[in-house]
């Protein structure tokens, strides 16, 4: 841009013309970052809410595993197991999926290491997801918190 | 073309902020991840990766050897004066050949400015993809307390990092920055940061335009945000066991939801008095399930953390003697720190220095802030900031009814125009008045006359068709031009006013203050001109279509029809509301039912006529959108 300034300008003409310039990528910088910020909030917009009921959705599993042991009505639990299923369809339809981990290499982009067991597994093999990490539209919202092995002779 | 940035970094023990000047103003600048913080970690992993951030955070319990947290503590030290840190560590700090103190990770020595330089890489290409250019230049903050040695360690760090240090500032001075306090000649500022980890306290006194000298520090760098966290969860522990029997501090899952629905606890405690804990199926014994549902007050988490609290006394007490200043002669009181938002930490900040803290700048985020200010002063930036004027009142012209409407709602960035076309209320109105308003309340007689002149010369149309369009233009010097032009005939008429500045801050407040508190009442009137100019659009609409049907039409339906638009215009004389919308309701009834006839009829009549007829069945449509969307002008 400087070369295109002609040499019989004032230098004050230059100045403004600068400052002008300046402006004007300024608001042309600013919008296409507003645009692609907006984009982020219209997908991203949920991810508060979707967060916050994360800790509900673990209630539904740690009821259903806390019936193991025939402690409440057969019918009973299934109605439970029917509104979780209901919960996690809504949550699916608002592009929410589980990370499903278990047995696979432990990935800090996706778990999160709670704590070591020795295992006869390769060393850092998710042994046991402790609360299931959850992604948003490829995103992680919440890593998946797991327990990973750690190689026997290693003490 | 833009100036090249200089941005802010707090490059911290626990987390680190960065920020940047945007249009002016700063912007904190956020992860990759998502987040507004970068915990400072490196991690090395066994296959020679090497990860930063919140990744690196969570993969620690599986490498705790290489995996490496609070490097501040050992930038620029020698490994002699740090020797006592090592040991609360679980990765291994060595001597290094000159005798300071290096790291031993991912099997190999790492100084700790190299660690640091990692954070700030990534700090700096997250601040790259946020800006879409290339950050080159950074100022970046360090506790008052550091030594030139480990202030050299900070700027080496960004020099590894590629980034050219223009300048290192003191926190305290950051944080007074990011309040606009340096402008304060002559006075003392104390700032009380309170972190996760430490507690450090700072007298600064400006002395110079932009120019901060540290009196004093002190501090406690084992006093933390952590520590109330734990205080909170030991309680929790505690009554449950005295309540189920069941010890959870042996539960490492039980122990990671005690920990996030403590913080969650002390976090919603800073702004409401109670709060309640609630986990469910917490855990289970041969009884069956256990849930854990307790209450958590305000009063009670004080107690909880009482000694905690009363520990950053003695150094604050300290920190006044060593500047030789009472606590009197303390100006002003700047909070650091996320747990700053405790009303109680707030409290005992007043109470030491007998001065109410600011607030506003969200703490965690202070720091970073006051760096990018220094960056954006550096830069250029701030100094050659041109100061947009905003209006201060809304501005817009009366319409049917008597309504104002807005054309520039107030805190519009000047200059600026804005156009908007309207039409006429009447058949064959051959002129309009346009009268400039000012002022936030609904109706136009509630408002400021600024002007008001009339465009003649429209040519006699039905209502609605002709289109005259509003321009209204405010300067740089806030002169406001208001033009008028029929864009059928092309006549223009305008107006330009100049006493808009005429009115008074006071004034402007008075006004503001004004439309608010009459808000409800305004939204009221507004509605019941809404429904009149939407009832009087009907009644015309419905004479349209009976006089264009002609024939087509039985004689008692167009009786009918009239009963209804008479009855319709009555109520229009009354002022009631609701009698107007009841009987808008029945000749909106019967005018369906006369289409529909209209329609029913087609298959007989011959296809130009259903064409015609078609058309007619989307102006009526038309008609409506315009009563609605389009506001009309009064005659």
């Amino acid at each position: 841009m400087k070369k295109k300034q002609k040499k019989h300008d004032s230098g004050e003409v230059n100045e403004m013309k600068d400052k002008y310039l300046r402006a004007l990528a300024d608001l042309d910088n600013m919008k296409k970052r507003s645009a692609i910020e907006r984009e982020e909030i219209i997908r991203f917009a949920n991810e508060t809410l979707i967060a916050a009921l994360l800790p509900i959705f673990d209630s539904f599993d740690r009821a259903l595993k806390s019936f193991e042991g025939g402690r409440a009505d057969e019918e009973v639990i299934k109605g439970i197991a029917l509104i979780k299923k209901q919960f996690e369809d809504a949550l699916a339809r608002a592009g929410v999926s589980r990370i499903e981990c278990l047995g696979s290499k432990f990935d800090p982009h996706l778990h999160e290491a709670v704590m070591r067991r020795k295992s006869d597994k390769e060393e850092d093999t998710v042994l046991e997801i402790m609360q299931s990490g959850y992604a948003l539209h490829g995103k992680v919202i919440r890593p998946a918190m797991v327990i990973i092995s750690e190689k026997e002779e290693k003490q | 073309m833009a100036k090249e940035k200089i941005i802010g970094i707090d490059l911290g023990t626990t987390n680190s902020c960065s920020a940047v000047i945007v249009g002016g103003e700063p912007v904190v600048i956020p992860s990759s991840e998502g987040e507004r913080v970068t915990p400072s970690v490196v991690a090395f992993g066994k296959d020679g990766s090497r990860t930063v951030g919140r990744v690196a955070k969570r993969q620690a319990v599986s490498n705790p050897e290489s995996t490496i947290f609070s490097i501040k503590r050992f930038m620029g030290r020698r490994f002699e004066e740090v020797e006592e840190e090592t040991k609360h560590i679980p990765y291994k700090v060595e001597k290094g050949s000159k005798g300071e103190a290096v790291v031993r990770a991912g099997g190999k020595t790492c100084s700790p400015p190299e660690i640091s330089a990692m954070i700030l890489q990534k700090i700096k290409s997250d601040a790259e993809a946020y800006l879409g250019e290339p950050v080159k230049k950074a100022v970046i903050t360090v506790p008052a307390y550091f030594n030139d040695s480990q202030r050299q360690a900070t700027k080496d760090a960004g020099t590894i990092a590629g980034l050219e240090v223009v300048r290192i500032i003191n926190e305290p001075t950051a944080a007074s920055l990011a309040y606009g306090l340096e402008k304060k000649r002559d006075e003392h500022i104390a700032v009380f940061d309170f972190g996760g980890g430490t507690f450090d306290i700072s007298i600064l006194e400006v002395w110079e335009e932009g120019g901060c000298k540290v009196l004093s520090t002190n501090g406690d760098t084992h006093l933390g945000g952590d520590d109330i966290d734990s205080q909170i969860i030991k309680w929790i522990v505690d009554e449950f066991k005295k309540d189920q029997g069941v010890d959870l501090s042996s539960d490492r899952m039980a122990l990671q939801r005690l920990k996030e629905a403590s913080e969650k606890a002390k976090c919603e405690l800073s702004t409401t008095i109670e709060t309640e804990i609630n986990l469910p199926f917490i855990t289970a014994d041969q009884s069956g399930p256990k849930h854990l549902l307790m209450k958590l007050t305000r009063s009670k988490l004080e107690q909880m953390v009482d000694d905690l609290i009363d520990r950053v006394k003695p150094p604050c007490e300290t920190a006044l003697s060593d500047a030789k200043l009472s606590a009197q002669k303390i100006n002003e009181v700047v909070l650091v720190g996320g747990q700053t938002r405790m009303p109680r930490l707030q409290e005992m900040a007043k109470e030491l220095f007998e001065r109410e803290p600011h607030k506003g700048v969200n703490p965690d985020e202070v720091v970073a802030v006051g760096a990018a200010i220094q960056g954006g002063v550096l830069a250029g930036e701030i100094k050659e900031l041109v100061l947009l004027d905003v209006t201060p009142l809304s501005l817009g012209i009366e319409t049917l009814g008597g309504v104002m409407t807005t054309l520039i709602p107030r805190n519009t960035t000047i200059p600026t125009s804005k156009s908007e076309t309207f039409t006429t209320a009447a058949d064959g109105q051959t002129s309009v008045e346009v009268h400039v308003l000012q002022g936030e309340r609904s109706m136009a007689s509630d408002n400021r006359t600024l002007g008001r002149f009339h465009l003649v010369g429209i040519p006699p149309a039905p209502r609605g068709i002709p289109q005259v369009e509003v321009n209204f233009d405010i300067d740089r010097n806030g002169i406001i031009n208001v033009s008028a032009k029929d864009r059928g005939t092309n006549k223009e008429q305008k107006i330009t006013i100049t006493a808009s500045s005429g009115l008074s801050k006071e004034e402007v407040e008075k006004m503001r203050k004004e439309a608010q508190s009459h808000e409800t009442e305004d939204k009221k009137r507004r509605e019941e001109v809404e429904v009149r100019n939407q009832a009087d659009g009907m009644a015309y609409t419905a004479e349209k279509t009976i006089k264009d049907a002609g024939d087509k039409i039985g004689a008692d339906e167009k009786a009918k029809i009239e009963k209804g638009i008479k009855s319709l215009r009555d109520s229009l004389g009354g002022t009631d509301g609701e009698a107007i919308k009841k009987s808008m309701e029945s000749l909106q009834k019967d005018l369906f039912e006369i289409s529909s006839k209209l329609y029913k009829s087609e298959p007989q009549e011959e296809k130009k006529d259903k064409e015609k007829e078609k058309d007619k069945g989307k102006t009526i449509d038309a008609d409506f959108e315009v009563n609605d969307e389009k506001k009309k002008k009064k005659k």
